[in-house]
């Protein structure tokens, strides 16, 4: 049996307080030994220590911290090495909700047990979701995946940024951590409003093309705060599928899709799916790319959705000038002008590779990903802040090539190869 | 003239909400059993026919919402299908279910008893075997579904588990988060503290040394009375390695019957 959580916001004040001496008593001691002994080693293994000591109390409070420490290690290229490293170490687990709270969420809901409302309803989960668990249920006819969202979760969500917030914000890079966690704060309570995720859900099948990508329906009667029920897509999930062995072919058409999605929600429609995990794709038998989860949706302005568009163009004709001129207006503000100009324009190159090639096949650009990962950490560091914009967009770009190269796909940012776009 | 039991139960039901709307408008305090009868619209002679106090209407409200919830709990359908963690959590659920539209009243009312505890031992003792009362034998069945190992006294351990409903219930009372859903979460995550110590064996285990402990103390308690009183345990308990007393008054062995 493993240790109790730490529970109400005092004892995991105390916890955080705690680590923030810890951390602090370092700091100083680090800036003592350094001050006495300029051989004192680097500010890397100090960080490592930090980071450390950091992740300790992450794994202590667990729930949603861990969580928390999960979107900032999916945010790694944006943080200092060290931290990303240890961050990434993160293994979340949602709380699972046994029987008893599964009823008490519908009792909560809809008056009544989900035996009631479904027959039969299996109250062993077949997924995990985010901040709660998707169960499979019958009804009329039609087999649904019915979300469950674990109570509370919200409040804690919220305390647990607080308290993470003022644990990040005293460290060396707590600023750009804090905006970091911030948007990991909306996230999280984007991802906790099921209402909004229904609304999203029916809003992506309404522009979808059905033929192309399939959105699940929701079966509003059973829908609520905690609760999405949803028609089950058979499907398979991408490592279930690759080991089907598809074909090169079936790949890159639903490579195509993927990259597609992503240029779609960017600079057409401004509304982007912007959690790339695997585990919200389906490969449905008929071709067809199924699309689950729609917690975590980035809306653009139209004004950035055009101008994002003509942006990829300038990245493509690897015009960096224009490139940053686009950058700066939307918020960013360097911190050296000249050194920052080279790493960007690193970025630039790195960025345009797939556009700048008729087909980009994943196969033949092993390190396409792990480049990227160093070259957006280089670019962060000439950043002041986070935008937050672009955060979701590159991080969205990556996990989709992510993907692209689990699949060994092979892929077209050019006109006429399109299926979604154009 | 003489009334059915079914118009009985409906005075007793009208008293009994009388009573919640009264303590949680003007207060435990400020309630008095002639307010119930006129706000009921009973007469006082009728009330006593129920009640003798209004102490009494108090812990009658917390047996009807047990005996409600127990009723409840055992007519489950799938509460076969529950493993243990399961069933407790659904039981105090269950409880906290009828509870929830009475929480100002709760409030005024757990306020009443926190101020002499002491004075409702018995009423107290009375509650908690009623709230046991659908768990008889649970840790036994959990125990022959390999579950969790049983404690040496399961009845002490259930009666561990009525001061922990107790807390909760006291949790849920003062708890202001939104559905209190915080609740929900402590529940969910000291049962399972509370199963997986029922799983591990620990109370066993602890017990073994409480065992030894004594034991190990009693018989040295057993060797300085021997040290002290020569002779006075008789020849078995002294029998050992014992230290040699100072004054020592050697007993004539005498063969046992039958012995040559």
């Amino acid at each position: 049996m493993s240790k109790g959580v730490p529970q109400g916001r005092l004892t995991r004040s105390a916890k955080v307080g705690k680590t923030l001496l810890q951390m602090g008593a370092g700091e100083i001691g680090y800036q003592v030994r350094r001050a006495v002994n300029p051989q004192t080693g680097g500010l890397s293994d100090h960080r490592q220590l930090q980071a450390e000591q950091l992740f300790r109390t992450l794994a202590e409070l667990r729930g949603t911290a861990l969580k928390a420490a999960q979107f900032l290690a999916q945010e790694g290229e944006f943080l200092p090495e060290p931290f990303a490293q240890v961050l990434a170490q993160a293994n979340h687990q949602v709380p699972a909700l046994n029987r008893a709270l599964v009823r008490k969420v519908f009792f909560g809901e809809f008056g009544q047990a989900p035996e009631a409302c479904f027959d039969p309803f299996s109250p062993t989960p077949f997924a995990a979701a985010s901040l709660g668990q998707v169960h499979e249920a019958r009804r009329q006819g039609q087999t649904w995946a019915v979300k469950i969202q674990y109570p509370g979760i919200a409040d804690t969500v919220t305390d647990d940024l607080l308290l993470l917030k003022g644990l990040v914000g005293r460290l060396p890079e707590g600023k750009r951590m804090t905006q970091a966690l911030s948007e990991v704060q909306a996230r999280f309570v984007e991802e906790t409003d099921y209402v909004k995720e229904v609304a999203e859900m029916q809003a992506f099948a309404q522009v979808l093309p059905p033929e192309l990508v399939v959105v699940p329906q929701p079966l509003p009667e059973f829908c609520g705060a905690r609760v999405i029920t949803a028609t089950k897509l058979a499907g398979l999930h991408l490592h279930d599928w690759l080991a089907t062995r598809p074909s090169q072919a079936q790949r890159n058409r639903m490579g195509q899709l993927l990259l597609d999605l992503w240029e779609y929600g960017v600079t057409r429609w401004g509304r982007l799916h912007a959690d790339p995990n695997p585990g919200n794709y389906l490969f449905l038998p008929d071709g067809r790319l199924g699309l689950l989860d729609f917690g975590c949706i980035k809306t653009l302005t139209p004004a950035f959705s055009q101008g994002y568009r003509e942006f990829l163009q300038d990245i493509a004709d690897l015009n960096a000038e224009k490139v940053r001129a686009f950058t700066k207006a939307h918020g960013a503000t360097f911190y050296d002008e000249e050194e920052s100009r080279e790493v960007h324009l690193e970025m630039v190159r790195w960025f345009a590779l797939p556009m700048r090639e008729t087909t980009f096949d994943l196969a033949l650009h092993p390190t396409y990903v792990r480049d990227g990962l160093k070259v957006l950490h280089r670019m962060s560091h000439c950043f002041d802040g986070i935008i937050t914009d672009f955060l979701f967009i590159d991080r969205t770009w990556l996990g989709v090539f992510r993907i692209l190269e689990q699949m060994q796909a092979c892929v077209s940012l050019r006109p006429g190869r399109k299926l979604l776009v154009d | 003239m003489k009334i059915s039991q079914q118009e009985k139960n409906a005075v007793r039901d009208r008293i009994l909400q009388t009573f919640v709307e009264l303590v949680r408008t003007k207060g435990y305090g400020k309630t008095n059993l002639n307010q119930i009868a006129k706000e009921a619209g009973i007469g006082i002679s009728t009330i006593y026919n129920y009640f003798k106090s209004k102490e009494q209407i108090l812990f009658a409200y917390f047996e009807q919402a047990l005996a409600q919830a127990g009723a409840e709990y055992k007519a489950t359908p799938t509460l076969n299908d529950f493993h243990l963690q399961e069933k407790l959590q659904l039981y105090i659920d269950l409880i906290l279910e009828r509870y929830e539209a009475d929480r100002e009243f709760l409030l005024e009312a757990y306020g009443r008893i926190e101020l002499t505890p002491f004075s409702f031992m018995g009423e107290i003792r009375r509650l908690k075997d009623l709230f046991l009362e659908p768990l008889q034998g649970l840790l036994e069945e959990a125990s022959s579904k390999g579950e969790i190992t049983l404690p040496p006294f399961p009845r002490f351990t259930q009666g561990l588990l009525a001061d922990y409903f107790a807390g909760i219930a006291y949790h849920w009372v003062h708890d202001t988060s939104v559905g209190q859903s915080k609740t929900t979460q402590l529940t969910d995550i000291s049962l399972n503290l509370v199963t997986a110590v029922l799983q591990s064996g620990m109370i066993n285990k602890a017990l073994d040394v409480v065992h030894f402990l004594a034991r190990s103390h009693f018989s040295h308690l057993v060797q300085g009375l021997e040290h002290w009183f020569p002779g006075r345990l008789g020849p078995e308990e002294a029998a050992g390695d014992n230290p040699q007393p100072r004054k020592t008054k050697q007993r004539k062995a005498t063969p046992a019957k039958g012995q040559a």
